[in-house]
């Protein structure tokens, strides 16, 4: 595996998944803390379907981002009744159970091993086993995703989304739906997350639970602060930014148990520092 | 006989140990100004708040029309004719005036998030028709040209032109006005004055929340008083505004 090729593809694919959480958490203020969830999702659906050669990989990844969307709007629910940080501990439990059920339903998510040996991506008869075949991929679905986030945002319903944020009430006074408006961008982002879960699967033939744990959704989160909340930009920055932290430490002579921590350590002190000192992130603007 | 523009009829509402409507019952004519007044927690916002549908009722009823809005959404009364604004106003402050008009622009059918996915260059075109009618709106009220300020950078009294420019775009008939005029300065009040006349003028229904009684005496063809809950009394500024008893619980004493 090129380490290039596969640090990119590894960014796009968080790229999809930061694009996700942007619209749930940066546009229309659904605090969730259960993206990796709907992420792992995705992967297992694709990779189950693949495997079990039920559906090619293209059909699988189509079917796996309609999955993740309904998901999403299941989890989403709550939000309608429950406000602001109240919901970031709905999710929380949302993403507990997720994981529970990647490790105990075992005869279907392979359990703590997870699964392996998951076929490689295939689109109308090509394969893409390569990384740079694969690139080409990953990079045109990041490309689609991000195009379908700047049409929704620049579109008056992109106004209306941003303006929920703000203030709920002032756009219910204004006679909009709020409901489906919430209900539409949690659909989206369900779908952006079951994308980047089935690309995920693919690429790296092997899943298992700690891939799509609650980490992984701070992980994405922090992705998304340091970056840039609200902007396309930002969503892409930050995963580019922050996958490049674990590769540089791969490159420095510190013993490899040490890398793990270290990572966590050093993601840990950047989201607090961002918060605290530049909470809009890079590219972004303000959250909250 | 015909039947009232807007009736609210026995409404009462209780918040806990709080009876803040009680039996309250009056109506709004069409085309004509109408202020609601009495002291402080006489009930005059949660009024807006059971018109609009924001608060349910715990009984009575308000037509509108001669249809019933009881249980209505605030979205279905919205698109039914009835918009208002807020005391503390609830602009989306990270947004410029235009968008804050646009958010409020009635008719969002064609470009929920299927036709922005679906139909861009459809959506394009919609976009612009809804700068042009939201630019139509700012210009009503003045504000054309602070289109593009975000709130943060327009006066007090061009922020509550901007909240009448938002409701303006929901082409509601009937306007509900929280406080208006409150806090403006001399300059800022003349204009909202100027506009309330305006809004008359262009046929709309306007039921406004007003503590002043000059400004009332300015802009009212029909005062309604509330005290504690209840409608104690409907009728021109003339007759409301010189009755002792009235005058004296406006201004602290006692029924």
């Amino acid at each position: 595996m090129n380490f290039w090729l596969s640090y990119i593809i590894v960014a796009e694919i968080f790229s999809i998944a930061a694009l996700s959480t942007n619209l749930l958490v940066g546009v229309i203020g659904i605090f969730s803390v259960s993206q990796a969830a709907i992420m792992g999702v995705g992967a297992y659906t694709v990779a189950l379907l693949t495997l079990g050669h039920v559906l090619p990989f293209a059909a699988a990844l189509v079917l796996a981002a309609l999955i993740c969307s309904v998901l999403n709007i299941l989890l989403a629910l709550p939000s309608l009744r429950v406000a602001g940080d109240y919901f970031v501990v709905t999710s929380f439990g949302s993403q507990l159970v997720a994981t529970a059920l990647f490790i105990n339903w075992s005869s279907l998510t392979g359990g703590a091993s997870g699964l392996t040996a998951i076929p490689s991506a295939e689109v109308f008869g090509f394969p893409l086993d390569e990384s740079s075949q694969f690139l080409l991929l990953s990079t045109i679905l990041l490309a689609a995703t991000s195009m379908s986030y700047w049409l929704l945002m620049r579109s008056p319903f992109g106004r209306t989304i941003d303006a929920i944020r703000q203030d709920e009430v002032s756009v219910v006074a204004a006679g909009k739906d709020v409901l489906r408006a919430k209900l539409s961008v949690s659909a989206v982002s369900g779908a952006y997350a079951g994308v980047a879960g089935g690309l995920y699967a693919a690429y790296f033939s092997f899943i298992d639970p700690t891939a799509f744990d609650i980490n992984v959704s701070i992980l994405i989160l922090t992705m998304l602060v340091v970056g840039g909340a609200r902007t396309l930009l930002g969503s892409i920055m930050g995963p580019f930014l922050l996958w490049a932290l674990p590769q540089l430490l791969n490159q420095i002579d510190i013993p490899s148990t040490a890398v793990g921590p270290l990572r966590q350590l050093i993601f840990g002190i950047l989201l607090v520092a961002f918060m605290l000192f530049r909470p809009q992130g890079i590219a972004g603007r303000r959250l909250g | 006989m015909i039947a009232p523009y807007l009736a609210v009829d026995a409404v009462s509402k209780r918040f806990g140990g709080l009876q803040a409507l009680n039996d309250c019952s009056f109506t709004v004519e069409r085309r004509k100004t109408t202020c609601l007044v009495g002291p402080n927690g006489a009930g005059k916002t949660t009024v807006f708040n059971v018109i609009t549908g924001f608060i349910p009722p715990d009984g009575g009823t308000i037509t509108f029309n001669g249809r019933p809005l009881n249980c209505l959404t605030p979205r279905n009364i919205v698109q039914g004719g009835i918009a208002r604004t807020f005391q503390n106003l609830r602009l989306f402050e990270e947004m410029t005036a235009l968008d804050n008009v646009i958010v409020y622009l009635s008719g969002d059918e064609a470009t929920g998030p299927l036709a922005a996915l679906a139909r861009p260059f459809h959506v394009n075109n919609e976009l612009k028709r809804k700068r042009a009618r939201a630019l139509a709106h700012l210009e009503t009220v003045g504000l054309a040209h602070k289109a593009d300020e975000v709130p943060k950078n327009l006066s007090y009294g061009q922020q509550k032109l901007l909240c009448i420019a938002r409701i303006l775009a929901t082409e509601a008939d009937v306007l509900l006005l929280d406080e208006p005029t409150s806090g403006l300065s001399q300059g800022a009040l003349s204009a909202m004055v100027d506009m309330i006349h305006k809004l008359k003028e262009q046929g709309h229904t306007l039921l406004i929340v007003e503590h002043n009684t000059r400004m009332v005496q300015r802009i009212a063809d029909e005062i309604i008083f509330l005290h504690q809950g209840h409608c104690l009394a409907q009728g021109a500024p003339g007759i409301i505004l010189k009755d002792p008893k009235l005058t004296e619980i406006y201004f602290g004493g006692t029924v």
